[in-house]
């Protein structure tokens, strides 16, 4: 039982995370039909720059948090404005093709920026201690990062389900040339999603290093995060965040039973097997044409 | 022949857009075969051991570049999963190997066994567009590399497995050159099949499932079968490739099969051009030789501690940032430069992008 519960926290710590990175993911795919392999490496600059800035000293938290989110909202919106919105109206496939140009040139600026240095991150508040739960002894820091990465997702997913900002996104998605047409201005539309995407990354790669630690690694994550947004149906907010968690889950019961080294792959054959039945995902649009 | 008469078929009056002017499929080939025997020749006569080293990556990597080209550039299908199959044919032929079976041998059943695991892998999709087929390769890499990790750790420890080196006791130098006959021999026959492939019925149907997949039944075109012969291709060509580059090499390690990996052979296609076999071969060419090029101009500018740390990402900065400007600006990469200087020259004017009819389509929608 005490295995059980530190699996579940541990997983909802992890599902939280991948539940930010997934609905900054769906996001810039709401907006421009692309589904970004950069993901982790916006992860990774938002994580660095703080654990960097906080190796210097200095700098107060609020300023650190300041900059890891905005560089990360920065590249990405340079990202979508120099050389996404070109290929708007292309099929999905030179949008992914140009994320991963991106991943590979962000790979290279974090090896120029910091080599292979490792930081820490520390959020005030959430660090060490432990608290008894069910017979467990859990971490407390996982237990404060589950929660506010949750409740973080949660009011996104709400805010852009029920905001005019949330339908312009929408729109500007579903249809460019209507949308356009009806007078929403698609470009900034845009823009404004990838530039949130981006500091969702960069949010969720600070949660995790401080979680973890601010090492190359870190940019994987994002990987189980893939599976999470199609296992929650692309194209759903709600459903990146019920993805993010079940996967978060998913991994810590395979990591706690079963074997670390098992996760990935399981993770993934997990994902088939969601492609195989319910390609849709679990509340995804049912537009995907069956051929 | 076939594309004469589709051009017929046209029906009068409707203006088509120009065709690309290319030379046509015998002297083409020729010319490419050529030219690739022209650089191999120097280099058998002139190169030394580490030159035909370099050479043989290039000629094997162009030969993987070619079978991905089919699969993205013609089919217009991603994978991320080049170094999934390059890994099953290094990892099976140690394995099959070291069960006693002779080299050749070994790489053959490792291309069939990959034929297989491309079925599996192509298998979600036939039922769902784009990027769900990325998807599913990445699956078959963390797939690959959690096997190749159990029979590694099981096997050989983190190092690796050592396998011995082809053609008997020679010199290092004799052995290149060996490689080099086989490895251009390989490549000649790969570019001919698939340039033959792609100019052809086959290479027609898979542009329009690339260009206009929901209009392509309804010209009688068995999207399913034919996504799934370019993937299964892919998959058998690449695996044979891993099982070669793990001989020349002489090394078979996880740490060798990486997702950047996978992404350089992308960089490759985007760099030489979308749907060109020459394109693929040169982009294949380039890719592979910048990590040497740019740690050798690091060298000479910043020093070799420098070179030795930065040189490596400064080469995946660099085909990253070629990758983000081709795709976005010119689809046509280096081939489709050379081919519009050439239309320049012969006064047709610039040549059609690749994918140039999918905007049209999604325009019209």
């Amino acid at each position: 039982m005490a295995l059980f519960t530190t699996a579940i926290v541990g997983g909802l710590a992890l599902g939280g995370i991948l539940a930010v990175i997934s609905l900054g993911m769906v996001l810039a795919y709401r907006g421009t039909g692309t589904v970004s392999f950069a993901h982790g490496q916006l992860m990774l600059f938002g994580a660095f720059f703080v654990g960097w800035l906080d190796a210097k000293g200095g700098w107060p938290f609020p300023v650190q948090l300041l900059i890891g989110l905005s560089v990360p909202a920065l590249i990405a919106g340079a990202f979508y404005v120099l050389f996404l919105r070109r290929l708007i109206g292309l099929p999905e496939l030179f949008g992914l093709l140009a994320t991963l140009g991106l991943a590979s040139v962000l790979d290279a600026g974090a090896v120029a920026l910091w080599g292979s240095n490792d930081y820490g991150v520390h959020v005030p508040g959430v660090s060490g201690g432990v608290v008894h739960l069910f017979g467990a002894s859990i971490d407390r820091p996982s237990l404060i990062i589950a929660g506010a990465t949750i409740v973080i997702a949660l009011a996104l997913a709400t805010v852009l389900r029920l905001t005019h900002m949330g339908t312009l996104v929408r729109a500007a998605g579903q249809d460019p040339v209507l949308a356009s047409q009806g007078g929403i201005h698609i470009h900034r539309v845009f823009l404004g999603a990838w530039a949130m995407s981006g500091a969702l990354a960069g949010l969720a790669g600070i949660a995790y290093a401080d979680l973890n630690i601010a090492s190359s690694g870190l940019e994987l994550v994002a990987l189980s995060a893939l599976p999470a947004m199609v296992i929650g149906g692309m194209d759903s907010l709600t459903g990146a965040l019920l993805g993010g968690l079940l996967v978060g889950v998913f991994e810590g019961l395979i990591s706690t039973y079963v074997s670390g080294d098992f996760v990935d792959m399981a993770t993934y054959l997990l994902l088939l097997a969601v492609l195989l039945i319910r390609p849709e995902g679990l509340m995804g649009t049912r537009y995907v044409s069956r051929l | 022949m076939e594309v004469e008469a589709a051009t017929k078929a046209q029906p009068v009056g409707v203006s088509r857009p120009p065709e690309p002017r290319t030379a046509s499929i015998v002297p083409r080939n020729l010319l490419r075969v050529a030219i690739i025997a022209a650089v191999a020749g120097y280099y058998l006569y002139n190169g030394s051991s580490s030159n035909l080293f370099q050479l043989n990556s290039c000629l094997l990597a162009a030969v993987a570049a070619l079978a991905l080209n089919l699969l993205m550039g013609t089919a217009g299908q991603p994978s991320l999963g080049t170094t999934a199959f390059l890994g099953l044919g290094g990892f099976g032929t140690v394995a099959l190997m070291r069960g006693g079976l002779p080299f050749v041998p070994a790489v053959v059943v490792c291309g069939l066994v990959a034929c297989l695991g491309g079925l599996i892998v192509g298998l979600p999709s036939l039922r769902l567009r784009g990027v769900y087929l990325a998807l599913a390769t990445l699956g078959a890499y963390f797939f690959m590399i959690y096997l190749g990790n159990q029979y590694q750790n099981a096997k050989a420890g983190p190092a690796g497995f050592v396998l011995a080196p082809l053609f008997g006791a020679v010199p290092d130098l004799t052995r290149q050159r060996y490689w080099c006959v086989v490895l251009f021999a390989l490549l000649a026959v790969t570019s001919v099949v698939i340039d033959g492939m792609t100019s052809g019925r086959l290479g027609r149907a898979l542009r329009m499932i690339r260009d206009h997949e929901a209009a392509a039944p309804a010209l009688g075109i068995p999207v399913t079968r034919y996504k799934l012969v370019a993937f299964v291709f892919y998959a058998a060509v690449t695996a044979i490739v891993g099982g070669l580059g793990a001989a020349l090499v002489g090394n078979v390690s996880t740490d060798a099969y990486t997702l950047s990996g996978a992404i350089s052979y992308v960089a490759m296609i985007v760099i030489g051009g979308m749907d060109s076999v020459s394109g693929a071969i040169i982009g294949a060419f380039i890719v592979t030789l910048l990590p040497t090029f740019v740690s050798s101009e690091t060298t000479s500018l910043a020093g070799s501690s420098f070179a030795a740390t930065y040189g490596p990402s400064v080469s995946e900065g660099i085909y990253g940032l070629a990758i983000l400007i081709l795709v976005s600006m010119g689809r046509g990469g280096v081939a489709g430069f050379g081919r519009t200087l050439w239309n320049l020259a012969k006064r047709h004017g610039a040549h059609r992008l690749p994918f140039a009819g999918a905007k049209q389509d999604r325009a019209a929608n």
